[in-house]
């Protein structure tokens, strides 16, 4: 049994475990960075420790510090949560070595998972069914080209130390590929410090399903039930649900089975995700997460287990009491909560969360990693929170989100749970599964059927189409215009298409004439161009990384660079000037 | 009547049954639409321009438009003349919706004989004055080409009676905003049109203006100029006889639009308020430092606007036209304000005549339509020299306190940096004209003339008088320039208050909400006042 653990993380997933070591009789200790010195996790723990400086690398990524605040504080166990150093073979070898428990599998078995090549073989040589993809490294667009007419377009470059999308590019023709490896490497490389990459071929259309696998550290490795994760922007996920609705008994025993037999070849220990995609009655595996995942409550909900508690026990040397393929209770859904703004392209925006009010109702759970009055800080990722429904039927979970949500107050941070609203209420997500582009396909329509409030009392005042202001640009400059009141006809007020001139000045919001401004709070990751380089209109011009996030900021006009104001590295705040273009002087 | 058509159409109805004369009538509304007149659509279209129909499918709200007059025929052609078929008789009148609002708006159309008036669309525009009198709807004349129609005109019988559009736009003045765009030829008659409307936007390299073109001109002058040299856009933009110019067509239609976002229906109603939330330009951030302590050093004055107003809330009126004033409809808290601001990046800001009238009009245009008037105050005093009595800046700036002084809406006045002399009472400064907010920023300077200058003109014979006058003049300086300063202005309470300038926004907002939209006439049973021009 431990006696005191470290948690290595911050947000709702630190709260998570602070509390269920709290049950078990464990001591905690939080650490922290300088902003979130006043966090709820550090709140929780029993004893804090600071870590020096705000980003994520100075603080929740410093190894040794994290070693030292073990020694410092006599934690015998780390738990490292999800992010930052969960899946991070080097890091959990640091903690074997010093005599300490990493809460989770064995570095080497991280190391072999978290190469999603080796990873891959690792499961061609289980029996577990695999995408085409190729077995080798790719390094050069001929191997993309070469792989897109043996196996079909489209094809996925995928990074090999990756995962949650970043460094990964989807071509979906021989005559799209131009540039996309070099920032899928160049992503990759800020991202994950390396640029090795992979190619698979990218299944249109189909299912994120996921198994939940659980081992000890006597031999007994278990499959807890699957998880539908389709729900997902830019390949984050967004709704997920457990159990994944329509899948045939036999699906499920074979994708719990192999991912069993995966688990066993690297001998692994505590929880674990294997994630598939499932396309036509057929699965082919993704990657494995070493580490409890954000969604990890609704298979809690459905089974009656709680799987931080397993990781702890497990870590502590307990057998697990659970058998494999234990059927699931009724039917969970769970939405993420993040601090983002779907209006404007889902920008994250961290800031004080004035007022959180969370529902409690029959078969809600909150998993929150933050309180009325905390500071949403901008150098972590923008998740606030997760609500999660339990019903007996898929339906009446989807109706308790729903309504959960729509009682939920939240102000201070725009979030995205009005798009989430939209969503659940869709036609095709209550008629069932939908696949893994099914979010980006409508997100447009469903962002604009997002109600306006009122900032004043947040009292619904009607649909956007009617009143918000119709925008106009002449020239360099953009106008508003006031909704007008509604027509005594019944006709609509004010109802017209936007011009093209307005749906291309759209692109360049924020961005007048040759000063570009920075859209967000972040750091700047890159810089493309130089002073005096020649750029065309929707050039990248730099990066800036916001809330693990990368934006791109393109020219808004050909011109010239007359002025680079910024550093790579260099925070920068939002709308702060960045680059000067002088569209006056022509480009050939 | 003229021309076969007529004596067919009256033919065909006579015999017709109720729905063959629907039909009928169907067919010949349907005759004036740009599909039936391919050639004369595609004949405007070489010429880089809309249609008549276009303009308005693009002015207005979708599927708004009503029209009225759109079966009528020309007038008659005066003997030895033929008119040509004129559909609408060159001129689409209709009631319409903009952003929501009702309006009037009459389109002229440039391929039917040059949008010449003749005498049935002369009788449409009085009707679409008619309209927007009566409905109390801002009235929107697209002009292109015009003139008296010749084929109709060369006849004393019918021009002796004149025409009663000119009496009527003075009734529109101040009632109803009343706009227009020119959109091709508009030397003459549109230009006199224009001259009686608010505002006024032309489209560079298709627009021009001016009491004549270039053919009379050279019969007159001798002058051989181009139509652009004369009246273009830009030259006539930088003259003042228009408000804006735009680089196409639809900018100018959309700037028609923006422009009445500003302004309420008619002047009895409240203008549509922008709902919120409020942001303002990054540069807000800076307003501290935007105005330099060293009263020779330039700044543009417009970030000081931008600092303050909402984001993207703001219209400058005239922006080419007298740039050491800057006027510009805003918006702070969604609510219009009309600002007038000295400029110094121009003249230093000095006023001269076209300055003066930029501004006397602008509050003109305010006051008609329950705009309060904010000013922002960095004058050096009026413009001295003969060139500058050549153009009786005298009356010209006598206008402009006119216009402050009959003008009944809320007015609020920040001194940025100097408030000298005259000037300083044109701008709403101190309690010249009850100002209802009058503050000053840290870098106020408020004096009856700059003082070196006044040493000079005061103090000469003292100077001249004293053993050492380098001295006395440093010493007398030195002992006015302590007088002067915000410190000193707020101590005898010729100002409300020192504020600091990044919280000149929420003192704005808040005064913005505490005042009364409009104050009663200060001398009650006044039939008119009298400008000085």
């Amino acid at each position: 049994m431990l006696s005191k653990v470290l948690v290595a993380n911050r947000g709702e997933i630190a709260a998570r475990i602070i509390r269920t070591c709290a049950e078990l009789g464990i001591a905690t200790v939080a650490v922290h960075s300088e902003p979130d010195k006043n966090a709820l996790h550090v709140r929780l723990a029993d004893e804090a420790i600071a870590l020096a400086g705000d980003r994520a690398g100075e603080t929740y990524l410093n190894q040794q510090a994290l070693i030292e605040a073990c020694r410092a504080s006599g934690a015998d166990a780390i738990h490292p949560g999800y992010g930052f150093l969960a899946e991070n073979a080097t890091f959990a070898a640091l903690v074997e070595e010093n005599g300490l428990i990493f809460i989770g599998p064995s570095s080497a078995a991280i190391g072999q998972l978290g190469d999603k090549v080796r990873a891959r073989a690792l499961a061609i040589a289980a029996g577990v069914p695999v995408v085409p993809g190729s077995k080798c490294r790719v390094n050069t667009m001929q191997d993309v080209l070469g792989f897109g007419a043996d196996h079909g377009w489209p094809v996925a470059i995928k990074a090999v130390h990756g995962g949650g999308g970043r460094g990964m590019r989807v071509v979906h023709s021989d005559d799209d590929v131009g540039g996309l490896l070099e920032s899928a490497k160049a992503e990759a490389k800020g991202a994950f410090g390396n640029d090795e990459m992979y190619l698979e071929r990218y299944l249109d259309r189909a299912r994120h399903v996921e198994v939940q696998i659980f081992a000890d550290r006597f031999g007994n490795t278990v499959w807890l039930g699957d998880r539908d994760c389709s729900v997902q922007r830019l390949h984050q996920k967004l709704i997920e649900e457990a159990p994944a609705p329509d899948l045939s008994d036999e699906l499920r025993r074979q994708m719990g089975e192999a991912s069993v037999r995966l688990a066993r070849q690297v001998s692994y220990v505590g929880a674990g995700t294997v994630e598939y995609l499932v396309h036509d009655g057929e699965f082919f595996f993704l990657e494995v997460n070493t580490r409890i995942q954000v969604e990890h409550p609704v298979t809690e909900m459905v089974l009656g287990v709680d799987l931080v508690r397993e990781q702890l026990l497990v870590a502590g040397g307990a057998k697990i009491a659970w058998q494999s393929g234990a059927a699931p209770r009724g039917h969970a859904i769970e939405c993420r909560v993040n601090a983002e703004d779907p209006s404007k392209g889902f920008h994250p925006k961290p800031g004080r969360i004035e007022l959180l009010q969370l529902p409690w109702r029959p078969g809600i759970r909150f998993d929150f990693g933050y309180e009325s009055g905390d500071t949403v800080p901008p150098f972590y990722d923008s998740l606030v929170g997760k609500v999660i429904a339990w019903g007996p039927s898929r339906e009446l979970a989807l109706t308790r989100l729903a309504e959960a949500l729509k009682a939920m107050v939240i102000t201070g941070v725009p979030t995205t749970i009005p798009v989430v609203c939209q969503a659940l209420k869709h036609g095709e997500m209550r008629a069932g599964p939908v696949h893994t582009r099914w979010l980006e396909a409508h997100l447009d329509d469903l962002v604009t059927a997002i109600p306006m409030r009122d900032n004043k009392d947040d009292k619904v005042v009607s649909a956007k189409p009617k009143y918000v202001p119709t925008e106009v640009w002449i020239g360099n400059r953009r106008y508003l215009i006031p909704p007008a009141p509604p027509r005594m006809d019944g006709q609509p007020a004010g109802r017209r298409s936007s011009s093209a001139a307005v749906q291309g000045r759209r692109a360049e919001l924020g961005q007048s004439g040759g000063k570009v401004v920075s859209p967000i709070h972040g750091v700047v990751l890159d810089i493309a161009v130089h002073v005096g380089q020649k750029v065309s209109e929707g050039e990248r011009l730099l990066t800036v990384e916001a809330m693990k996030m990368e934006n791109i900021v393109s020219a808004p006009c050909a011109g010239v660079v007359d002025d680079v104001l910024v550093a790579v590295k260099s925070s920068v705040a939002a709308d702060q000037h960045l680059i000067t273009i002088n569209p006056s002087v022509p480009v050939a | 009547m003229n021309s076969a058509i007529e004596i067919s159409k009256t033919a065909r109805i006579d015999s017709a049954s109720v729905q063959e004369r629907i039909e009928l009538i169907a067919e010949m509304r349907s005759k004036t639409f740009d599909d039936a007149r391919p050639q004369a659509t595609s004949k405007q279209h070489g010429l880089g321009k809309l249609t008549a129909r276009e303009r308005i499918g693009y002015l207005v709200d979708e599927g708004s438009f009503t029209e009225f007059g759109g079966l009528v025929a020309p007038g008659q052609a005066q003997a030895g003349s033929q008119n040509s078929p004129a559909p609408a008789d060159g001129l689409v009148t209709g009631t319409a919706w903009v952003d929501g609002r009702p309006v009037v708006v009459a389109s002229f159309d440039f391929t039917v004989m040059g949008g010449s008036n003749g005498v049935i669309n002369t009788r449409k525009l009085e009707r679409c004055r008619e309209r927007a009198l009566n409905d109390r709807s801002p009235l929107i004349i697209l002009q292109d080409g015009g003139g008296h129609r010749v084929q109709e005109g060369l006849d004393s019988r019918h021009f002796a009676s004149g025409a009663i559009g000119f009496q009527q736009m003075c009734d529109l003045s101040g009632l109803v905003p009343v706009v227009t765009a020119i959109l091709g030829p508009g030397f003459a008659a549109p230009t006199n049109i224009a001259a009686l409307c608010d505002f006024v936007v032309m489209v560079r390299g298709l627009s021009t203006m001016g009491i004549a073109g270039p053919a009379i001109v050279e019969a007159a002058t001798g002058e051989k100029l181009t139509k652009e040299q004369i009246g273009g856009a830009d030259v006539q933009t930088s003259n003042g006889l228009a408000d804006l110019a735009t680089d196409t067509e639809h900018e100018a239609l959309d700037a028609l639009r923006v422009y009445l976002s500003y302004l309420p229906s008619h002047a009895q109603a409240a203008p549509l308020h922008m709902p919120g939330p409020y942001q303002v330009a990054p540069i807000a951030k800076r307003v501290n430092n935007l105005v330099p302590t060293d009263s020779r050093h330039a700044y543009d004055v417009r970030d000081v606007i931008e600092s303050i107003a909402d984001l993207d809330s703001i219209c400058e009126i005239k922006p080419m036209h007298a740039r050491n004033i800057v006027t510009s409809l805003v918006r702070i808290g969604g609510r219009p304000v009309g600002v007038v601001a000295n400029q110094p990046m121009f003249l230093g800001g000095a006023m001269d005549s076209p300055a003066c009238e930029k501004a006397a009009h602008f509050i003109a245009l305010c006051d008609a339509y329950g705009i309060a008037l904010l000013f922002l105050v960095d004058v050096p005093g009026f413009l001295a020299g003969a060139g500058a009595e050549s153009t009786q800046l005298g009356r010209r700036s006598g206008r402009l306190l006119y216009e402050l002084g009959i003008a009944t809406v809320p007015r609020f006045t920040v001194v940025l940096r100097k408030g000298y002399g005259g000037g300083y009472f044109a701008m709403g400064g101190g309690r010249s004209f009850g100002a209802d907010l009058c503050v000053a920023w840290p870098t106020a300077e408020i004096c009856a003339m700059p003082i070196e200058g006044a040493i000079e003109v005061a103090y000469r014979r003292d100077i001249d008088a004293s053993a050492d006058p380098s001295a006395r003049r440093a010493e007398l300086l030195a002992a006015f320039r302590r007088n002067v300063s915000p410190l000193s202005a707020a101590d005898g309470f010729g100002i409300d208050d020192v504020i600091e300038p990044a919280a000149t926004r929420d003192v704005l907002l808040s005064a913005l909400s505490r005042v009364q939209l409009r104050r009663p006439p200060r001398v009650p049973g006044k039939l008119r006042s009298i400008s000085p021009i």
